[in-house]
């Protein structure tokens, strides 16, 4: 396993630059696999950014703890119970902003943020996320599936940064045109 | 004569409990700490774990006029040209001793640390080390932490009070020199379990392990959880060897049992089927372990590796049971090693992947058709079949093809039917004229014995307008 990690790291790994930031292990497997797939799909990989991861661990929780993505607010949604502005955000997209805003409201990240977000809802309470289900749910979602490998219209997007984030059974990803 | 007898009974029980009780304290280690930092500086995400960021920012701003540094290069360098990365590194590190310099131990016998080193790359890196030592006073660093280790220190022992330590030489056979050192590493992200061995043939034998929770104060946090890793890790000491020696005979096996299961095996980051073999045989060995300890975990721990991807881990488990009740016939596991290829050798992956998957749970209904137009609104149920009985405590529902803004709302009362365990029935309410997506990934539904279901269930469809 470490021979092979080595040469994933070393075609990758050197070229990270990952201060500051903290990852649990699942959170780091999801990274893994996020990168290992975009290499698969002959893509570069995505510096790991601490200001989205600090974005997405932060709004995983949100979603778990205080469930803003209730009624026609969606998983986008922030609750009004931190240290940012609330926001629903609803199917027609009227919010994107708000959400492109988010890393430079709680972080010094200047750019844009998008995330994709996903979610398990069962038994036994908390059900949690973990990093295969979560990849696997965005690879079935072209929508999604279109952020992580940049096609459709993501195609002109240059990926520099990215923040993982998962609490409970919420997983939640970064991404940002701007390097960090 | 009373007197005697109490001296006697004294001795007599203090003998038996140091005979049953080997302490063994965890620490921060000055080598390991020493080598994480300079594979950190190096820009190793391996050891680039900063759980705890104040003693990461004190590290990397102590080295930060270093980084150029003759060992910082050279390091770099024998990464990328040996795979020095990952647990060739905590290999290196346990085979130091650092008194006035830092020097190999002298009782380890030659050529045992981990073969991606070579004995004129071992020799230079050691120059350097010291140099880099001396020049960054890398000790007056560790010593000013001291404190700081000790409290993690203080709170690893509770994970350590009930492994038996005395199993492993007995179980293996395999003489030990009664010394198992479990180290903290501060600064790595992973686990390792390297070892010494001896020139007299004994083990010395490490549980080398990250830190990944804290508490607000930023003092390391340490589960009980964390027991079944060290135990992992002190097996690999006992094992990778043992495949090694028999790896030309397991190879081709190997291969085939490796194919079937790439993609699971990739999604624990095990590449080769090497490392599989190697895995395979410490996760036989730690269910042995269990066995013996907490029989009630045994069939938990065989279902987990069995999904994992470790196809013949039943078998080989079964195996490991013989050996243990015949070890008048083999004192150590080396000598039982055929045996394992012979089993190996006569077995079928692809029977056992059939095996394994007609054991795992299967979607075989769904109440309501995938596409489905003109679905009734207001609280709906939709109802999942399984083809056998199922564990009714587990449940997950997730997001579908379309994503978060199509997902419904789902009321309490889901659940599962109570007398067939064959039936899931999610309830729901759904708004008029509303496309939703939604889906039933099989690794939260579990049968009765524990085993997942294979795939995911996709629903998408549209309710019926007002």
């Amino acid at each position: 396993m470490k021979k092979y990690f080595f040469w994933v790291f070393l075609t990758f790994g050197l070229l990270f630059s990952t201060f500051g930031q903290t990852l649990s292990p699942e959170e780091q497997k999801l990274y893994d696999l996020i990168m290992q797939y975009r290499r698969e799909m002959g893509l570069p990989p995505i510096p790991l950014s601490p200001s989205l991861t600090f974005v997405a661990k932060t709004h995983a929780k949100d979603l778990a703890e205080n469930r803003p993505d209730q009624g026609s607010c969606n998983a986008h949604s922030w609750s009004d119970k931190g240290n940012w502005t609330p926001m629903c955000y609803s199917d027609d997209h009227k919010q994107k902003e708000k959400m492109w805003s988010k890393p430079s409201e709680l972080t010094n990240y200047k750019g844009k943020g998008f995330e994709i977000v996903t979610m398990v809802y069962g038994r036994p309470t908390p059900v949690y996320m973990n990093a295969t289900m979560a990849i696997k749910s965005w690879k079935g979602s072209s929508s999604h599936n279109a952020v992580i490998i940049n096609s459709g219209m993501w195609k002109s997007s240059k990926w520099q940064a990215i923040g993982i984030g998962i609490y409970k059974g919420y997983a939640c990803v970064w991404f940002g045109e701007e390097a960090e | 004569m009373k007197k005697y007898f109490i001296l006697l009974a004294y001795l007599v029980i203090s003998m038996t409990v140091s005979a049953q009780t080997v302490r063994v304290k965890a620490v921060v280690d000055e080598r390991t700490e020493l080598l994480s930092a300079v594979f950190r500086t190096v820009g190793a995400e391996e050891y680039r774990n900063n759980t705890l960021k104040k003693y990461t920012s004190e590290l990397d701003s102590y080295l930060l006029e270093f980084k150029q540094d003759t060992l910082i290069r050279y390091a770099r360098q024998i990464r990328k040209s040996n795979g020095i990365a990952f647990d060739a590194i905590m290999s290196y590190a346990v085979h130091l001793e650092i008194t006035d310099s830092i020097r190999f131990i002298s009782q380890y016998k030659p050529g045992t640390i981990d073969e991606r080193w070579n004995p004129e790359m071992e020799q230079h890196f050691l120059d350097l080390l010291n140099e880099f030592y001396i020049k960054t006073n890398f000790h007056n660093f560790y010593t000013s932490h001291a404190n700081f280790y000790t409290e993690a220190e203080y709170r690893f022992q509770d994970v350590l009070k009930d492994v038996d330590y005395e199993w492993f030489p007995e179980f293996f056979g395999v003489k030990s020199d009664g010394s198992f050192s479990v180290i903290i590493s501060l600064l790595n992200r992973g686990n390792y379990g390297p070892s010494i061995l001896n020139a007299d043939g004994s083990k010395k034998v490490y549980s080398i392990n990250g830190v990944y929770r804290t508490d607000s104060l930023e003092i390391p946090i340490f589960g009980k959880g964390l027991e079944p890793i060290i135990i992992h890790e002190f097996t690999h000491s006992f094992t990778n060897h043992l495949v090694n020696l028999y790896t030309d005979q397991l190879i081709k096996k190997g291969k085939k049992f490796f194919k079937p299961v790439q993609s699971i095996m990739a999604q624990q980051a095990y590449g080769t089927v090497q490392t599989m073999l190697y895995e395979i045989m410490v996760r036989s060995c730690v269910i042995q372990y269990y066995k013996d300890h907490d029989s009630s975990m045994v069939q938990k721990y065989l279902t987990d590796e069995l999904s994992n991807g470790f196809l013949w881990i039943k078998e080989l488990y079964g195996l490991l049971n013989v050996y243990d009740n015949n070890r008048a016939q083999y004192a150590t596991l080396e000598q039982f090693m055929p045996e394992i290829v012979k089993l190996q050798k006569s077995l079928s992956p692809r029977k056992l992947k059939r095996e394994y998957e007609k054991q795992c749970g299967a979607f075989v209904g769904l109440s309501i058709r995938d596409g489905s137009d003109e679905v009734p609104y207001d609280t709906v149920k939709i109802t999942v079949t399984f083809a056998q009985p199922m564990n009714i405590g587990t449940y997950g529902i997730s997001y579908g093809k379309k994503g978060e803004s199509f997902f419904p709302k789902f009321l309490e009362q889901s659940g599962w039917d109570p007398e067939t365990k064959t039936k899931f029935t999610a309830t729901m309410v759904l708004e008029p004229g509303k496309s939703y997506s939604l889906c039933f990934p099989g690794q939260f539904f579990l049968t009765k014995t524990g085993f997942p279901v294979e795939g995911i269930l996709y629903l998408d469809f549209n309710t019926a307008k007002k």
